[in-house]
Formats: C-alpha cells, structure tokens, sequence
C-alpha cells in the first residue's frame, strides 16, 4: 500500500536535498560499478555463465507449477509444511495463525523484501506479537520506523550521526560520551540483538531461491544473521515468493556464482545455507516446527504475459546502483518497496498503474540496468510498455499528454516545423554567450531548465539544421 | 603396414615383457590437493578468513594451539562434528577441550566439516547429531578442520556429493567463506556482525591421514 498523498516528483525534489542519502549515493556511484566489474571479470565466461542463467529462470518459470509441486513434495518429506497464499492478507493471516497456534509472543525476522511488500510487520503487530528485525540495516530502520531505501542496503539513506543517535535513543545503557564510531555501534547492536535471538519463539526468514530437486530454502546473508533466526527458535517459517523456484542444485550454482558478483562485488557472500524441513530426531538443536508461506500477490498474474521476464529476478540490486535516477534520488522517492528500474516495473503489476504511473517514467531508457542484470531482464522495454500502457489509459499528466499532441501535430507539419525550428534556433543563438575555448554556449534560459542551468551549461546550436543539409547534399 | 607393424613390436617387445602389465601409475591425490589447496586459500583469504596447511592429522592440534597463542585466545575450545582429526585434539596437550553447546559470544569452536570448496573458498558445514548450526554462528572465533578427502573442486562437485547423502539432506547446510560481516555502518566492511569475527581453516593435506 502506498500512502495516498504521495507524489513522486515531490519526494525526489526532498531526496535530491538530502546530504546524507546523496553522499551514500555518490559513493554508491563511485564504487558500484567498479566493484561488479572487477569481480565479474574474474569469470571465466560471464557471457555464457549469464546466458546460462537467464535460461534456468526461464525454464524455472515455464514450468512453475511443476517445480512448485516438486519443492512441496521434498519439503513434506523431510517433515515441513508448504502454504499457498494468493494475497498479502492471506499470507499474513497464515503467519500469523501458526505465531499464535504456537503459542509464540516474540518473533524474530531476517531481512525478506517479500514480507515488506505484505507488510507482514504491521500485520503481526497488530495481533500483539513483538518483532524484531534482525540484519543491521533493517533493525536501524525499524528503529525509526522507516522504510528500506534499497533493497539490500535498506538504511543506505543514513549517516554514523544518525544511526547513533539511533541507538542511544533506544538501547538502554549507561554511557559516558556519545556514540560516535562505527566499530562501537555494532558491538552494541551485536549484544542487544544475542539477547532478542536468545528469546524468541518464532523465526521468520525469506528466501533467496527455492531449489525444488531437494526442497531447500536458500538463505544467503553477509551477516549470518538469517542463519541464526532460522536455528534458534523453535518454530521457522520462510515466506517466499513462488517466483524463486528453481529446478536443480546445478541452476543454484550458476545463480550464486552472479548473485554476489552482482550485488556487492564479491565472488560469494560470506554465508549461503540451505534449509531442509526442520531439525531431525537426534539432530543436536534446530526447530520443531518448518513451514514456507508460498505467496502469490500478484505474480501468477505476469506468468504468460510480455512481462513475465521481470520474474527472473534474483534481486541482486545491480540495476539500482547503475541506474543514474534511482542513485540521485535513491529509494524513498520512488514510494514503494521496490525501487530502481526492477521496483519501477515491479510495483506497477502488484499495486496498479493508476497509482504508480510516475515510476516507469522516471528512467532515461539508457539501457544500463539490462547490461548489467544478470539475468538479462530487458527493463527498458518492460518500463516502455508501462508508459504505452499509461497514455492508452489516459494515466499520463495533461500536461505531459498536451505537449506530446503539439509534438505529434509539427512532426507532422514540416512547413510548421521548419518555421518552428528556425526560430528556435535563432532564439537559442541570440542568448548564448563566447565560450572561453572557442564556440558559443547558452548559460541561461529566461523561463525553462533553471535547475540544469544551476550546474551546467549547453553549446549553443551551430551550422544549418539537418533538414536544410538534407535538402543540399549532393546526389 | 604390417611388416613395419611387426618389425616394431619385436624391438619394442624385447623392452617390456608380453604378459599384461601391472596397473599404471594414477594421478597422484598430493598433486590434485595441493592444486586445490592453493586455489582454495587465495579465495577463502579474498573472504578475510585466514588458512595453513597441514601435513598429516597430528598436525591439527598444534596448528590450533599455535593459532590461538597468536591471536591470545587462550586454550580453552568447544568441538563440534569432530571428524577424526577433530576428536583426536582431545588428546592435545596443549587445548583444553569442552564439550556441549558453544555458550556466549567470546568462545572459540573447533569444528570439522562435510566438504569444502577450492573455486568458491568455502567450507561446508551441516547441522546434525554432532552439530548445532548455530555453534558455528555463536562463536566469535570459528576454527574449520578441513580433511584431504573434504577438499572439492567445484560447486558442482559439491552437488555430486549432497546428492550422494540419503534423503532428505542435513536440516541446515551452511556454504561459508569468512567472518560474519556487513556494510550496514558504512564501507569498509566491519567484521563479527552476527557471527564469527574470524574464520581459520586448517587444510590437512593430501596424504591419507595415518591410522
Ligand atoms: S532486475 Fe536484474 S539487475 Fe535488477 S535486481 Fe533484478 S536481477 Fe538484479
């Protein structure tokens, strides 16, 4: 659900005046692309390797109903529990059923983009359980009740200041000078969040894959922390979109070797464990009780259609820290849980487009998010569609509609449009001033672009225009 | 063709008895591990997880003791799925060996493992009578005792060999590649966020382990 005053321009306008969220962006910027390229020229064939696993999400996904059934029937075996939600409100309602039939008061919860988009927290509170996030990120922001900002950064938007102040806000402890440095807030966090594992009933995780040849729920974390609440209590649910099936142990090994690659830079994150049904008799610990929550939401909807290859996704946020509109703006902006070029094609199919008209169109269609997805999802042609979509259903702004008309009406004018064009030029040529090295360049405009003019100028228009050149050129 | 045929095998024949030979030579297993040992130590180190290598199983024992001395751990460990080389440290003079459940952050686990990786530089560990997942994630220091036979190429061989295990597999399996760590504080990385602050991986290495 998104709130009802949102409006994405104006929160871009917020996020662009941030000066933590810009530094966090500027560095993203800076290092991303660096660190994924380095670590991805470390294969020996990322081409064929990417190839390879576009192809196993794909087979995954024609086949889902096969596959699904294949990883229930594994999971029953070795003694867990598989259920089916078709909607938020019913997944929830499942969780939060077998919370209460166990008795449970405290829940602990690994990072899962799936239960953010159900709004599982909320949900779970409301029926009077205590949650606690457990990866750092996610426990800062639900601190202050914020939402995530990137899908695997989720408190990128913060500062040391901020996470501090945080901490001394809400830890209760003696302290003789104010937290400052990084090292002592996660030995704080590191000690508060032992006590929170120690206590709780219920573990909740999501799940990076589901591999359907041996029923495993694949957990894969830099912190450990899913490990640990998947262990501890002693009731673990994983909740899961029905997308991340996939067939072999084989397709996960291709998918692991990008996901990290892709994500961070690095050849593999520092935990990936494979969960099968719950402990065993005579195993030493590990929970009783196993379920996976199945949910829908929304995805079934996209099997069949030209945007089912948005289903690939593994979520490893490498079109976010490419794309030049989310790393100005970052995630908030974009006022979904989803955000970046994946989030902008996502949200429209699960929340409707009429609410979310802006997001397809704040990209510059530059084709880097596809480049660098690693399961070669065409978002570019995906967002393209949401906007054909939009101006069919007359979603766009008037004024947006208005200007596209006018264009419409001089691209199929040429006397109009050459007369247009012409003065325009000749305006454009009046206001531009010597440039220091050579050649004229427009440093301001009277009423339009003051926030580019702000940072940058243009060169001022030179030669014939190409209509005239056309028409001159020699047979 | 067959002259020439003839011809040769009389010279040759008369330098290798006609009865069948004895089995060649095979690929020696001290060649294929040291191959591995060094792929997996430069990947495992890239995931800030610190290696040595060991000739036999009784060099276990004092690598560990030495190990901790450097790092002024104390003597004190918890073992957990002790392969052979993990149960004989019992008998190291110089570890105090606990058994039980890994108790509160600071303790230092010693644990064997189901295999571990080159490629990737992980070891492979899997929850079950003689292991809580979580002993490996409680400790702040986490030593992996990894036997010549564990030593895989690839994830693939990995695979090979969960697939050989009776169904259903271990309830945790966990692929791991160095401390616990997260960026959540800014980069750098700061290590020991939830589990482990050090991840040190002992290869015994490729001769069969004396009896
Ligand atoms: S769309 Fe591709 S690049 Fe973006 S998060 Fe998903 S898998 Fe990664």
């Amino acid at each position: 659900m998104t709130p009802a005053d949102m409006d994405f321009p104006a929160r871009s306008r917020a996020a662009l005046a941030q000066p933590t969220l810009q530094r966090s962006l500027q560095g993203m910027r800076r290092m991303m692309p660096a660190l994924r390229s380095a670590a991805l020229a470390g294969l020996p064939d990322h081409a064929a390797l990417r190839e390879r696993a576009r192809e196993s999400r794909d087979h995954a996904l024609e086949h889902l109903g096969h596959y699904l059934l294949e990883y229930e029937r594994r999971v029953v075996a070795a003694g867990g529990v598989v259920h089916w939600a078709r909607t938020a409100a019913e997944a929830n309602d499942i969780v939060a059923g077998l919370c209460e039939r166990a008795g449970a008061r405290r829940v602990i919860k690994s990072k899962s983009m799936v239960t953010e988009e159900i709004r599982l927290n909320e949900a779970l509170e409301a029926r009077g359980l205590g949650v606690t996030e457990t990866d750092l990120g996610e426990y800062i922001i639900q601190l202050r009740g914020e939402r995530p900002s990137h899908i695997l950064a989720p408190a990128l938007h913060l500062g040391l200041a901020e996470i501090g102040a945080t901490f001394e806000r809400h830890h209760r402890r003696e302290r003789r000078a104010p937290l400052t440095e990084a090292g002592e807030m996660l030995v704080e966090a590191r000690a508060e969040l032992r006590a929170v594992f120690q206590a709780a009933d219920v573990g909740i995780t999501g799940a990076n894959f589901l591999v359907a040849e041996t029923g495993a729920a694949v957990l894969v974390t830099n912190e450990g922390n899913a490990d640990l609440v998947a262990a501890l209590p002693a009731m673990h649910i994983v909740v899961t979109g029905i997308e991340k099936v996939v067939a072999t142990l084989d397709d996960l090994g291709v998918l692991l070797r990008l996901l990290a690659r892709s994500a961070i830079g690095e050849s593999l994150s520092s935990y990936t464990t494979l969960v099968h049904g719950p402990r065993r008799a005579g195993d030493a610990a590990g929970p009783r009780e196993f379920h996976v929550v199945l949910v829908d939401n929304g995805r079934s909807a996209l099997l069949g259609t030209s945007r089912q290859e948005i289903l690939r996704c593994i979520r490893c946020s490498a079109c976010l820290n490419h794309c030049p509109v989310y790393t100005a703006i970052g995630g908030h902006a974009y006022g979904s849980v989803y955000s970046g070029p994946m989030g902008a094609v996502l949200t429209p199919a699960f929340e409707g487009l009429a609410r979310t008209v802006d997001l397809p169109a704040a990209s510059t269609l530059c084709g880097r998010c596809e480049e660098v997805c690693p399961v070669a999802i065409p978002l570019p042609r995906l967002l393209r569609e949401w906007r054909e979509d939009a101006l069919r259903g007359g979603l766009t702004r008037p004024a947006e509609r208005r200007a596209l008309r006018l264009w419409q009406w001089l691209a199929t004018h040429p006397v109009w449009y050459r007369f247009a064009l012409g003065a325009v030029v000749r305006a454009l040529r009046l206001m531009s001033v010597p440039a220091p090295g050579g050649g004229r360049r427009l440093r301001h405009l009277p009423w339009f672009g003051q926030g580019w003019f702000a940072v940058r100028d243009l060169p001022a228009p030179q030669g014939r225009t190409f209509q005239a050149q056309w028409r001159s050129r020699e047979p | 063709m067959n002259t020439a045929r003839t011809a040769m095998l009389a010279v040759i024949g008369r330098h290798g008895a006609p009865p069948a030979p004895a089995a060649p030579p095979v690929m020696s297993t001290e060649i294929v591990w040291a191959e591995r040992a060094r792929l997996f130590t430069a990947q495992a180190t890239a995931g800030a997880a610190t290696v040595v290598t060991v000739p036999t199983g009784a060099g276990v024992g004092p690598a560990i003791a030495d190990y901790l001395d450097g790092a002024r751990l104390g003597a004190e460990v918890h073992l957990s799925a002790p392969t052979r080389a993990v149960a004989g440290l019992a008998l190291e003079p110089r570890l105090s060996c606990r058994a039980g459940p890994v108790p509160a952050d600071g303790a230092t686990l010693v644990s064997g493992c189901l295999a571990a990786v080159a490629a990737e530089g992980v070891v492979v560990l899997a929850s079950g009578a003689t292991h809580a997942a979580q002993a490996a994630f409680l400790a702040a220091t986490h030593i992996v005792v990894v036997e010549a036979g564990q030593l895989l190429e690839s994830l693939e061989a990995l695979w090979q060999r969960l697939r050989a295990l009776p169904a259903p597999l271990p309830r945790q399996i966990s692929l791991v590649c160095g401390p616990s760590r997260t960026a959540d504080l800014g980069v750098p990385s700061r290590l020991g966020a939830h589990g482990p602050l050090r991840v040190h991986v002992i290869l015994v290495g490729g001769r069969p382990a004396a009896r």
